[in-house]
């Protein structure tokens, strides 16, 4: 098969479909995160006085990630394998955990902190800069290397 | 027997789009961490990769389009092999993201030896056409 034979109308319509609904999603997810402004979201100064206190600090992405890059101290918990038997006798339900994910976009911090709530944990927070706004900060990440 | 490498390829088109797209904060991180496109245009890459995956996919598995389907998805995986053998010559111990959390089997040398089977399942849909799409 050459390349004459391709039919590029129809590979042109692929690219252009993908990139109309990659955009369309887009849109909808960014409207969708900062709906999330009015929940209890720390900026990074905040985040970072918080981390003085005791408070838990749970990182929500797939252990792959969090394997790649967490913010130091910070503990497990993706939201795909979401257990709260996990936690028990780790964190007291009146202990203050935070919570983030990737980035600003991401939404797994707000599903996990719903579930966390629904669990019997009382305060929660999320960081919704994430690992992100913190490296991008020159803050240090940590790297769980095999 | 013809039917089975264009529904792998199906197959592995429609698991990598809709796993991105579930886990779509995170494909768009690891497409920043690879530092290759300006941060600010990683969430429409990370958008738009998984629909167009997920139409490939789509495509593969009728056969009107299927040798188109099968190009497009060989310069794709050529794309993203070399992206990741340039990140694996910069000593970056990446994420791919390539299936989202789900399947991440190898680090970087998994995953581009699976591309290389991917690009092969391409070959040879192109090179052995079903005779119905001749």
């Amino acid at each position: 098969m050459s390349l004459s034979d391709f039919r590029w109308s129809r590979v042109s319509l692929w690219l252009l479909l993908s990139a109309f609904c990659g955009f369309c999603w887009m849109a909808a997810h960014v409207q969708k995160s900062s709906q999330f402004q009015a929940r209890q979201l720390l900026s990074l100064d905040e985040f970072k006085s918080l981390l003085l206190e005791r408070v838990f600090v749970i990182d929500a992405r797939p252990q792959a990630f969090y394997d790649q890059g967490h913010i130091p101290g910070a503990m497990t918990l993706p939201l795909n394998s979401f257990d709260p038997v996990q936690l028990v006798g780790k964190i007291h339900p009146d202990d203050t955990i935070i919570v983030y994910c990737s980035d600003i976009a991401c939404h797994d911090s707000h599903k996990l902190a719903e579930r966390l709530s629904r669990s019997g944990y009382a305060h929660i927070l999320i960081f919704s800069g994430g690992l992100e706004e913190w490296s991008s900060a020159g803050l240090p990440v940590m790297r769980n290397t095999p | 027997m013809r039917q089975v490498p264009p529904l792998l390829l199906a197959l592995a088109w429609l698991l990598a789009g809709f796993s991105k797209l579930y886990q779509w904060p995170d494909f768009v991180f690891a497409i920043k961490s690879f530092d290759l496109v300006p941060p600010a245009w990683a969430p429409f890459m990370a958008a738009s990769i998984p629909f167009l995956e997920i139409l490939l996919g789509i495509e593969l598995c009728f056969q009107k389009h299927r040798r188109e389907a099968a190009g497009v998805s060989m310069g794709l995986l050529a794309v993203f092999t070399a992206i990741l053998v340039l990140a694996l010559l910069q000593g970056k111990n990446l994420s791919c993201g390539c299936f989202g959390g789900w399947l991440d089997f190898g680090g970087l040398h998994g995953s581009i030896a699976r591309n290389f089977v991917l690009i092969a399942l391409g070959v040879f849909i192109i090179k052995f056409p079903h005779p119905c799409a001749k």
